[in-house]
């Protein structure tokens, strides 16, 4: 039932060939701008990233703390209010190869619906490995696994992306980057929903001053193996990175990895400041 | 391997397993073969109308009519029925939309909705309903794969309940309603003819009901059914080769037997 993902295959080649030694000694490290979004790069000390997705500050070389500006954003479109914080960790750093824990929280309050009220809780955790294999190619790999937990009975469908409720889900990603000069780079990004679980929620509502429902259920996706191939460009300049692509598939919202359930053209924009 | 990168993937894995657990439990209708089977009934009667009886059955049928309380308990089902349906509503729990079409875009959600209507009791002071003096009754729907199942079920408990003449909303004249304090106890299988009613005329459903029933000073033991359908109340009615349906109307009522339909003019005692 568990499907191996071309996503997770890639992640336990990278886990291999960082265990081994064998990229080890390919490349030593160099000043050459970082792919940090999506990899097990790390922003930097006492750099601040003012992006289009994302909000970082690296707080010490191996930590960095962030927000997703777009979850907030969402307000504006659709009912629900998402506040959300990540940490990124660097947990291993040796020569050609990393590998990076992220773990986030998005809290969703749920639009109130006469007698329908309720939150969300929602904790991506994902584990990056990249392996700069050649001096300019790098192989980024990410296990991710999203747990929600749904408190009251509010309005799920809304609380989603058109049926796509936040359900719990193990992703795997693969992104392959060729560095084809200092700043320019090609990518080549898989994205796969290797597995898809209920959201389980509860919640007693009050109707009138004689009755009460009692709602006891679970919430799935309709989509329950979403996945996306994009292929696109990252401009790396010092203070500006610039990140592009199109694709295929089922959108995955960034950060809180929630896919958009309708399969087609998959576009791939982050923009940002790094000071 | 750092042990550091082995702990993260270790909660990876711990939190995947845990969450592998939280189905949510449907269950199945307590009743459902005897819904079933009586629902088959109503779409096709076994018993024969006895066409050289049929008026001397009028009275044995309109004492039956009597017991099974049409004056308030169709109504009272009906508007349990709807706050169910609002509960849907409110949660968007169904695939349903407002005019009855399915719709793709939603969440596939499987629960279970559990209703519990304190009853008015016989008295209705204002403040809060007393559930303790009043008693109450409860109803279970199952949501599976964003559809409402079609059978819900529940009981009552020492409902006590205040009829007033103008709560006769589903229009049974044949049967006109004093006011009366009217008390049930016992189950209630539901089998639904089509969406939730949004108001009481819109209820679609076959009632089946096992207990206790009637007013404050004349309670009985009770076992029967009806339904209610395009604003019609129909029931059984046993005779010596099975059961007839006996649909009532504003003036007449209809009998529907294995061998034909017959149209009865109450007033004057005739069908035809």
């Amino acid at each position: 039932m568990h499907r191996a993902s071309p996503g997770g295959s890639a992640l336990t080649l990278v886990l291999l060939l960082g265990a081994s030694g064998v990229a080890r000694a390919a490349t030593p490290t160099d000043d050459l701008p970082r792919l940090d979004e999506r990899t097990a790069l790390m922003i930097g000390a006492n750099r601040l990233k003012v992006g289009v997705l994302s909000f970082d500050y690296g707080l010490v070389e191996r930590v960095s703390i962030g927000t997703d500006p777009p979850a907030w954003a969402a307000r504006a479109f659709y009912p629900v209010l998402i506040p959300n914080a990540h940490v990124k960790v660097s947990l291993f750093q040796r020569g050609p190869v990393a590998v990076t824990g992220q773990g986030a929280g998005y809290y969703l309050v749920l639009r109130q619906n006469g007698s329908a009220t309720g939150s969300l809780v929602s904790v991506p955790v994902s584990l990056f490995a990249s392996v700069r294999f050649q001096p300019r190619v790098w192989l980024h790999g990410e296990g991710a696994y999203v747990f929600v937990r749904g408190f009251g009975s509010g309005d799920l469908n809304a609380s989603g992306i058109n049926g796509q409720v936040a359900a719990q889900a193990a992703q795997g990603a693969a992104m392959l980057e060729w560095r084809v000069t200092r700043i320019f780079s090609l990518t080549a990004l898989g994205r796969y929903q290797f597995w898809t679980g209920p959201l389980a929620f509860e919640g007693t509502g009050t109707l009138d001053p004689y009755t009460s429902v009692n709602v006891d259920g679970t919430a799935k996706p309709r989509v329950e193996h979403p996945w996306m191939a994009i292929g696109g460009v990252a401009l790396l300049w010092r203070h500006f990175h610039l990140i592009a692509g199109a694709g295929y598939g089922y959108y995955f919202v960034p950060g809180i990895d929630i896919a958009y359930p309708n399969k087609g053209f998959v576009p791939d924009l982050s923009a940002s400041f790094v000071l | 391997m750092k042990p550091r990168a082995l702990i993260a993937v270790s909660v990876v894995v711990v939190l995947a397993s845990a969450a592998c657990t939280s189905e949510v439990t449907l269950p199945d209708p307590p009743r459902e073969a005897e819904v079933t089977a009586v629902a088959a009934i109503y779409d096709n009667p076994t018993g024969t109308i006895d066409v050289a009886a049929i008026e001397s059955m009028l009275d044995a049928i309109q004492a039956r009519l009597d017991q099974l309380h049409a004056e308030w308990l169709p109504a009272l089902m009906a508007e349990a029925l709807m706050r169910i349906a609002r509960r849907l509503a409110d949660a968007n729990l169904t695939t349903a939309t407002d005019d009855g079409a399915e719709t793709v875009r939603h969440t596939v959600i499987d629960a279970v909705v559990d209703l519990t209507r304190v009853c008015r009791g016989w008295s209705d002071p204002p403040g809060l309903p007393d559930a303790a003096a009043n008693g109450s009754m409860q109803l279970t729907a199952v949501v599976e794969n964003g559809t409402l199942r079609l059978d819900i079920w529940g009981g009552a408990t020492a409902c006590h309940s205040r009829l007033d003449p103008l709560d006769n909303a589903i229009g049974l004249s044949v049967t006109p309603s004093p006011s009366a304090n009217l008390s049930i106890d016992g189950t209630l299988d539901v089998r639904l003819y089509g969406p939730l009613p949004r108001t009481v005329g819109d209820a679609k459903f076959l009632l089946i009901f096992n207990g206790r029933l009637g007013t404050d000073d004349r309670i009985a033991d009770a076992s029967f059914d009806f339904r209610i359908l395009e604003g019609v109340l129909a029931f059984r009615y046993a005779v010596s080769d099975g059961d007839i349906i006996v649909e009532v109307g504003a003036t007449a009522i209809s009998l529907r037997g294995s061998n034909g339909v017959f149209t009865c003019d109450l007033a004057s005692r005739s069908c035809q």
